[in-house]
C-alpha cells in the first residue's frame, strides 16, 4: 500500500479501530517511514496535552436548579401578574363598560329597521328599469331604423290604395 | 489552599466518584423522574454529569466562565425538553449534543463580538506536566492556553471531534452519534483534526 493510503489510517491505528490485516501493515509501514513515524508521534503527543486539559468542574447543581426555579417561576409570575391585572377595579369596570358597548352595538347592527342591502338594491332596480321603460330617451335598446318586416307591414287599405295609384303614374 | 476551597474540591471530587457508580437502570429512573417534573432528580444528573459537560464547554471554549455558562444552559435545556427525550439514543450523547450546540451559540456570539479571547503570550517552552513547583503551575497554565489557542484556530468541527475523543474519550460509534455522522466520517474528520492540529501546534512553535 501506497505511503499517503497508509498515512490516511495513522489516527484510526492510533485508536485501534482498524482491521487486524490494516493495523499489521500500518505497524510495518510505521517501522520503515520516518515521516509517519513522527506524524503518530506529534498525535500521541497532542492526545495527551488534550487529555491534561480536564479538570475538576465547579459544582453547578445548586445553580442549575436555582435557574430552573428562575424559570418556573417566571412563569408563574406571568399568570399571577395577569390575574391581578385582570381583577384590578378600573379592570373590571372598563371591561363591564366595554361589554356593555357590545351588547348595545350588536343588538342595534341585529334588530334595526333600516333596509338591507339586497332590498335597497331591488328598490333601486326596479325604479331604474321602470323609468328607462317609460321614457325611451334614456333607453339603452337600440331600434333599427329599417327592418325587414317594415316593408311587409301592412299599412292600411287606404294607404296600399295611394300608394298603388302613384305608382302607376 | 483554604479550608473552604479545600472542602469545596472535596465535594466537587466526591460528586465525580458518584459518577462513575451510576448505571443505565439508575440513569433511566432518573431521567423519568426529570419527566414527572421531580427537581432532585434533575439535581442528581447534573452532578452525574457536570464534570464531563463542564470540560467538553471548556474543551471548545477555552474560558472558564463561558464553559460555566454554557454548561449551565445546557442543563437547563436539558430540563426544559427532557419530555421530548425518547431513550431512543443514549442520554449522555443527547446532553453532549446539546451542550456542543450551546457551545455553538457562545462561539457566534463572540464572532458578532468580534473579540478575541485568547490573548497569549506562547513564548514558554512545552513542559512535563509531573512538575507541580509554581513555576511548572505558571508554565502548565499556559501551555494549555497555547493549545486552546491553537484548538480555537481549528475548524469547529476539527474541534468538537477532538474534544470528544481525546478528552472525554468518546468511541467513535458515540461520537457518530453525537455528531450525527458516520463511523467513516469520523475516523476521516478525526485524522484531519489531529493533523490540523499539529499544524496549528508547529505554526505556533512552542
Amino acid at each position: 500500500m501506497k505511503h499517503h493510503r497508509i498515512q490516511k489510517h495513522l489516527s484510526a491505528y492510533l485508536d485501534n479501530e482498524l482491521t487486524s490485516v490494516l493495523q499489521k501493515k500500518v505497524d510495518d509501514h510505521v517501522r520503515v517511514c520516518q515521516e509517519c513515524k513522527d506524524m503518530l508521534a506529534d498525535f500521541k503527543v497532542n492526545r495527551e496535552l488534550i487529555a491534561e486539559l480536564v479538570q475538576p468542574a465547579p459544582s453547578m447543581k445548586d445553580a442549575v436548579l436555582a435557574k430552573i426555579r428562575e424559570t418556573e417561576n417566571v412563569g408563574d409570575n406571568f399568570i399571577s401578574t395577569l390575574r391581578r391585572w385582570i381583577f384590578r377595579p378600573i379592570t373590571v369596570g372598563a371591561t363591564a363598560f366595554s361589554t356593555v358597548c357590545l351588547v348595545v352595538a350588536l343588538y342595534y347592527f341585529t334588530y334595526s329597521p333600516v333596509p338591507q342591502y339586497d332590498e335597497l338594491v331591488d328598490f333601486y332596480f326596479g325604479v331604474h328599469t321602470e323609468e328607462v321603460a317609460n321614457n325611451p330617451l334614456k333607453s339603452n335598446v337600440v331600434t333599427p331604423l329599417s327592418s325587414p318586416e317594415t316593408d311587409t307591414e301592412d299599412f292600411g287599405e287606404e294607404t296600399e290604395t295611394l300608394l298603388d295609384l302613384y305608382f302607376e303614374d | 489552599m483554604s479550608v473552604t476551597s479545600l472542602t469545596a474540591d472535596m465535594e466537587t471530587y466526591s460528586e465525580i466518584a458518584q459518577v462513575e457508580e451510576f448505571d443505565s437502570q439508575q440513569e433511566r429512573e432518573l431521567i423519568l423522574r426529570c419527566q414527572e417534573r421531580d427537581t432532585a432528580a434533575m439535581g442528581t444528573l447534573v452532578v452525574q454529569y457536570q464534570h464531563w459537560v463542564y470540560n467538553i464547554a471548556f474543551g471548545l471554549l477555552g474560558h472558564h466562565e463561558d464553559a460555566q455558562d454554557a454548561a449551565q444552559d445546557a442543563f437547563l435545556s436539558v430540563w426544559q425538553n427532557i419530555d421530548s427525550f425518547q431513550f431512543r439514543s443514549r442520554f449522555s450523547t443527547w446532553l453532549y449534543r446539546i451542550v456542543r450546540n450551546k457551545c455553538l451559540n457562545v462561539i457566534d456570539q463572540r464572532k458578532r463580538r468580534k473579540t478575541d479571547p485568547m490573548e497569549i503570550d506562547d513564548s514558554q517552552p512545552w513542559v512535563p506536566l509531573d512538575n507541580v513547583t509554581p513555576e511548572h503551575e505558571t508554565l502548565r497554565t499556559e501551555q494549555n492556553e497555547i493549545l486552546h489557542a491553537a484548538l480555537d484556530r481549528l475548524k469547529e468541527s476539527y474541534r468538537t471531534i477532538l474534544i470528544l475523543r481525546e478528552l472525554r474519550e468518546l468511541s467513535y460509534e458515540e461520537i457518530a452519534e453525537v455528531l450525527n455522522c458516520t463511523l467513516g466520517r469520523v475516523k476521516s474528520r478525526l485524522h484531519e483534526a489531529r493533523k490540523a492540529l499539529r499544524i496549528e501546534l508547529e505554526r505556533i512553535d512552542w
